[in-house]
């Protein structure tokens, strides 16, 4: 009894515990894609950020009143002798029926000055005697200054800015970062955003951008391949110096054969020498380039 | 005849004298941690290596320096000079290489034996340099030699010795052309090769023909036949010194087999009525052709041993111009069973026949490049004759040229490029064009006269 109790358990152990490991749920592993670094900035911060600020000091010391020039009244003494060459009227009905309407309005008070005073041209003189000397029809006086006065009250009102151009400094983020590295011997050159695989850190774009504009450029592959282009694929692999220079030679990993093959491989071998100095690549960023492999694929060369 | 031999790159200049290295235990034992040490940072190096697919390019011909050629002796000098321009001349046209400037070296060569100053090459953007000598031998024979350099990698790649008689020297200029052009693009040169075509003389109502023959860059010209007869369509044979090709005699038109090396000439068959349009099987054996059948023509295959005439057509409709394809299994031909003259393709020991021609117009001429991958057509659409070229199976047909009249494509015997001949209309007569397969590159080739009907021969060597 104890015995055929003892296998009952022993067997029901072994299929519970095969159970579990055959039917676990295993992790639906996608692959990983490598993270790009990216920063959330909203769209209320996006205003606030590029949003101007009226009273911001440093723009109303250099303001200058641009209505200087605008409100400089124009010497009436330019229009006088051409109002006097004209001839002399005798009659007061005909002085004021040859007064031309175009004329301005200056000219014809001296020509009633000169005419026989009536009580009209009086009463006109008394007028135009309390009044400025100056037309009518001219934009009335500016005075810059008062307005400057006047913003400087205004500015005086107000409480202080809150936003000072010149001190976008202080407004940064000067607390210690708090995110923790991996522990280890030797600490990871790069940055682990998220990926399993923590090799995320890349050349940037531009960088990579540039360095398959140059050696597109250079790369000048036999017409011949284009019946074929998949059997002459070439990847070499390149070594870097700090100052941007091959490392050795290029090391061609594809293998074929033939006087084609051997022709395609030298294209890719020449353009991968002759786009020396690789100085499209960043000082800062050499761990990540001091090894490169570059994979030339005709495919698409020829129309593909 | 032309006699070849290797030539080995020279000594390289040695840059670093060679380190011999004494090991202790220490050392090992230093020497095997390193190594290990390696073992464990490589995979993380080359988690950081940068993979990068270049997937586009600049395709454009390769700057290549040709320095003249350095003389033996004095006296071959001259010799050697023309070796070297034809070598250049040569390069250009193909449209794959751009000759440098002489004037823009910065290096003299003064001995073909010894490595190029590569830094005074990269300066003026040679990506290729060849150098060459030519030398007469005391017993009278020509030497001639090159070597191809790679500036950039500073290497070798290709060195010959050629010998052979001095009126032979052109041909070594080719054959040297055609092994520079195989060994930076990778396929058979076409420069050691020659052309037969018709030349034609005198006003337009009184035309003289004469079958003629050149080198493909149209120097040597030899005339094969008097002009006394009208002579059409000539043809090489891919194997022998034999030209097949059409005359007007006296009587009907008959095909002839012209040997070029002994001037012997013998008819293709005696049958009733028109044979016309001749053309060799890839073995040379054969020569398949049309002849006439009342208003109709079919097309027949003649045995040149046997003399055996075999059937491989039999409709109520003109069926010419059949070429084989290269492996000797299929042909392609024009009928007009269909209403308008269209290119067709059939086994080549008859039967049924596919068409593979859709195009608007009228398809002729049809013929299998030497390569396999297209057939070129002359096509006659709204009054205009274009040269093109589609896939066997009628895919991908391109026009090339397209004008008053091009008519007669004919392979170069690697199969880019194509000659053909285009007659502007007018008093003016025809004359002959290249252009390669893809529609560039288009180059006049002069002949002495007016020039008609080419057929490209295979590599002589």
């Amino acid at each position: 009894m104890k015995r055929s109790l003892a296998i009952s358990g022993i067997a029901h152990v072994v299929v519970l515990g095969w159970g579990l490991v055959a039917f676990a749920a295993r992790p639906n592993d996608a692959p990983q894609a490598e993270p790009l670094p990216v920063e959330f900035v909203s769209a209320t911060e996006f205003s606030q950020l590029t949003a101007g600020v009226k009273n911001a000091p440093k723009v109303l010391d250099d303001a200058k009143p641009l209505a200087d020039k605008v409100g400089d009244p124009k010497p009436v003494k330019q229009l006088a002798p051409k109002v006097a060459d004209k001839p002399e009227i005798t009659t007061d009905s005909a002085a004021h029926e040859s007064k031309p309407e175009s004329k301005p309005e200056k000219s014809e008070k001296q020509k009633d000055a000169k005419a026989k005073p009536d009580q009209i041209a009086d009463a006109l003189k008394k007028d135009e005697a309390k009044k400025p000397p100056k037309p009518e029809k001219k934009p009335p006086e500016f005075k810059p200054d008062q307005i400057a006065e006047q913003l400087k009250r205004d500015e005086a009102k107000k409480p202080p800015s809150k936003f000072d151009a010149n001190q976008v400094a202080a407004l940064l983020d000067h607390r210690d970062p708090q995110r923790q590295l991996a522990t280890a011997e030797t600490l990871n050159g790069s940055v682990n955003l998220g990926a399993q695989g923590g090799h995320a850190a890349q050349l940037s774009q531009s960088e990579l951008d540039a360095l398959r504009a140059k050696l597109i450029s250079l790369w000048n592959p036999p017409p011949a391949v284009s019946s074929n282009p998949d059997q002459y694929i070439v990847t070499v692999h390149i070594r870097l110096t700090r100052d941007h220079r091959l490392d050795g030679q290029p090391e061609v990993l594809s293998n074929g054969e033939g006087p084609l093959f051997e022709a395609t491989r030298g294209s890719a071998v020449r353009a991968v020498l002759q786009a020396q100095p690789y100085d499209m690549l960043s000082q800062s960023t050499y761990d990540l380039w001091k090894d490169i492999t570059l994979t030339f694929n005709p495919r698409e060369v020829f129309g593909g | 005849m032309v006699d070849r031999r290797i030539l080995l790159m020279p000594q390289m200049p040695s840059c670093r004298p060679t380190k011999f290295l004494h090991l202790s235990r220490r050392g090992v034992l230093s020497l095997g941690s390193a190594a290990l040490a390696g073992l464990i940072v490589d995979p993380r190096r080359a988690a950081a290596a940068v993979n990068l697919d270049i997937t586009q390019a600049n395709v454009q011909p390769m700057p290549i320096a040709i320095p003249d050629f350095l003389g033996g002796t004095p006296g071959d000098n001259e010799t050697a000079q023309g070796v070297s321009q034809i070598i250049t001349a040569n390069l250009k046209r193909s449209g794959l290489f751009a000759p440098i400037d002489p004037a823009a070296f910065l290096e003299k060569i003064a001995n073909v034996d010894a490595v190029p100053r590569f830094p005074d090459w990269r300066t003026i953007n040679a990506q290729a340099l060849a150098t060459g000598r030519v030398t007469r031998q005391s017993d009278g024979r020509l030497k001639a030699e090159f070597r191809l350099w790679d500036v950039l990698a500073g290497q070798q790649l290709a060195g010959q010795q050629y010998f052979t008689t001095p009126d032979n020297w052109r041909r070594i200029a080719h054959i040297i052309s055609d092994a520079i052009y195989e060994r930076l693009t990778g396929e058979k040169g076409y420069f050691d090769s020659r052309v037969v075509f018709i030349d034609e003389t005198g006003p337009p109502e009184h035309r003289i023909k004469r079958l003629a023959i050149m080198d493909q860059d149209g120097a040597n010209v030899r005339y094969l036949t008097r002009g006394d007869e009208l002579v059409l369509t000539p043809r090489f044979s891919p194997s022998t010194q034999e030209i097949t090709y059409m005359a007007y005699g006296q009587g009907d038109p008959r095909v002839y087999l012209l040997n070029i090396e002994t001037g012997q000439r013998e008819i293709v068959g005696n049958f009733p009525g028109m044979s016309f349009a001749p053309r060799f099987s890839p073995d040379g054996q054969r020569v398949v052709m049309s002849l006439q059948e009342g208003s109709n023509s079919n097309i027949f295959v003649m045995d040149l041993r046997s003399k055996a005439m075999t059937r491989l057509t039999e409709t109520p409709a003109i069926d010419t111009s059949p070429s084989y394809s290269p492996d000797g299994a299929r042909l392609c031909f024009e009928s007009d069973r269909g209403g308008h003259p269209q290119i067709y393709v059939m086994a080549a020991s008859g039967g049924s026949a596919q068409r593979i021609s859709f195009g608007e117009g009228s398809y002729s001429t049809p013929v299998w490049s030497p390569r396999g991958d297209y057939i070129a057509f002359t096509r006659q659409a709204e009054g205009k004759f274009a040269i093109g070229v589609m896939k066997p199976d009628g895919s991908g047909e391109r026009i090339l040229t397209e004008g008053f009249h091009n008519e007669g494509p004919t392979f170069a015997p690697n199969g880019r490029v194509i000659m053909f001949f285009r007659d502007p209309g007018g008093t003016a007569g025809p004359s002959l064009f290249t252009i390669d397969v893809g529609g560039r590159n288009e180059q006049r080739i002069a002949t002495p006269s007016f020039a008609s009907d080419p057929a490209w021969s295979p590599l002589l060597s």
